[in-house]
């Protein structure tokens, strides 16, 4: 048990014993050469398969959103063009609802291997007024076809031209990612692979004070099956 | 480095120079042997990956390793919070005054503690590991060694 010291240099020389006593009381491996190795060569092979995997890109396009959006009504849904609060991009659901100062927006996509090079774009509207445009891209075929995990799904929520670009940085107060994980399967043609929220990992996350947010969810676990659902909230000034 | 999985001259030799003393200083700063390995691992492992084009790599091992016990540091500092909150009548089996004011300690005071103690470094080296200025580091372990102070008397 260690006693309380009574002055400043019993302090220092207090904290000097215990770090060095700690210090050699570590017991590093004897020769842990290979398993670094191992472990770069693991680093190296996860970067390269971020490098080549999917890419799905969902892009809100915000045209001169952020006023519509502070006028919204409280709890209005996010209207999408077709009407319904719940729509499809290219294989990625979107809903969302708007509040006074804020708009939330879901994103349940598949994780892409049958979406390559599929793009379309969804106009949404509240109260009948352009609000929020997505489109959903995608770029790559995952190498290995489906269940190698390392897929990505990348969020991105942007406007549409330089002029709007800026008003949106000023007028953006916070990004947020509610939440991330996996989606419970609602289409009969998705096969729920094994897996559970907490087995995917959040590998990267940015989300800045700009009109972009980027949100690379990367999943040791996660095949081209499974879905994926991503919770953004945007609040505005 | 010749191809990027095999095991550079240079960085092999700096691996079996620094690997021990990085993994006793994140030992220190952890207070967790296996951790602390990993970190280190985790360390040398982006290092390998970046060996091209890191100018100083023993600087830039032993930043990696200091950030990385940051982190961790903050991480259980959330585990800590959510444990007390969880089960608030959990207590230690023999009271460590000092052990448990280090662990108190923000990650930056308590690792520019551990610099300053531990690894002897300056002032100046300290503020060149944490990035920050030297006033900054003098802050740091001022009021490091004051709240350790009035944690350990109360």
């Amino acid at each position: 048990m260690n006693h309380p010291p009574t002055g400043p240099d019993d302090l220092d020389s207090l904290l000097q014993q215990r770090f060095a006593t700690r210090a050699a009381a570590a017991t590093p491996s004897a020769d842990p050469g290979p398993a670094i190795l191992e472990r770069a060569a693991r680093v190296q092979r996860v970067a390269r398969r971020r490098r080549a995997a999917v890419t799905v890109a969902v892009v809100a396009m915000i045209a001169a959103a952020t006023a519509l959006v502070v006028t919204g009504r409280h709890g209005t849904p996010l209207r999408t063009a077709n009407g319904s609060t719940t729509t499809t991009v290219a294989g990625c659901a979107v809903s969302g609802t708007c509040q006074p100062k804020s708009v939330s927006v879901v994103v349940v996509g598949a994780v892409p291997a049958s979406y390559v090079r599929a793009a379309g774009s969804l106009p949404a509207r509240l109260n009948g007024q352009h609000v929020v445009e997505l489109t959903y891209t995608s770029t790559a075929k995952p190498p290995g076809g489906t269940g190698t995990g390392g897929h990505r799904l990348v969020v991105r929520v942007t406007t549409s031209s330089a002029r709007d670009a800026d008003a949106l940085a000023q007028q953006v107060q916070r990004w947020s990612v509610v939440r991330v994980g996996l989606h419970p399967a609602r289409s009969t043609t998705v096969v729920q692979a094994p897996g559970t929220a907490a087995q995917v990992r959040v590998g990267y996350l940015q989300v800045r004070l700009s009109p972009t947010v980027t949100l690379s969810m990367y999943g040791e676990d996660l095949t081209s099956d499974q879905l994926v659902e991503v919770a953004l909230s945007i609040t505005v000034r | 480095m010749s191809h990027p999985l095999q095991p550079d001259l240079s960085f092999t030799e700096l691996y079996r120079a620094r690997y021990a003393s990085l993994v006793r200083l994140a030992s220190v700063v952890l207070d967790d042997d296996e951790v602390a390995e990993e970190v280190v691992q985790d360390a040398f492992a982006r290092l390998h990956l970046r060996w091209d084009r890191v100018d100083d790599p023993a600087s830039y091992v032993h930043r990696s390793v200091v950030n990385a016990c940051r982190d961790v540091l903050r991480r259980r500092r959330v585990e800590r919070a959510f444990l007390r909150r969880s089960h608030p009548s959990s207590t230690l089996p023999e009271p460590d005054y000092l052990g448990d004011a280090l662990a108190r300690l923000p990650a930056r005071e308590r690792i520019a503690l551990i610099l300053r103690h531990y690894e002897g470094f300056s002032e100046q080296q300290i503020a060149e590991t944490l990035h920050c200025p030297p006033g900054t580091v003098k802050t740091l372990l001022h009021r490091g060694t004051q709240r350790l102070r009035r944690q350990i008397e109360r």
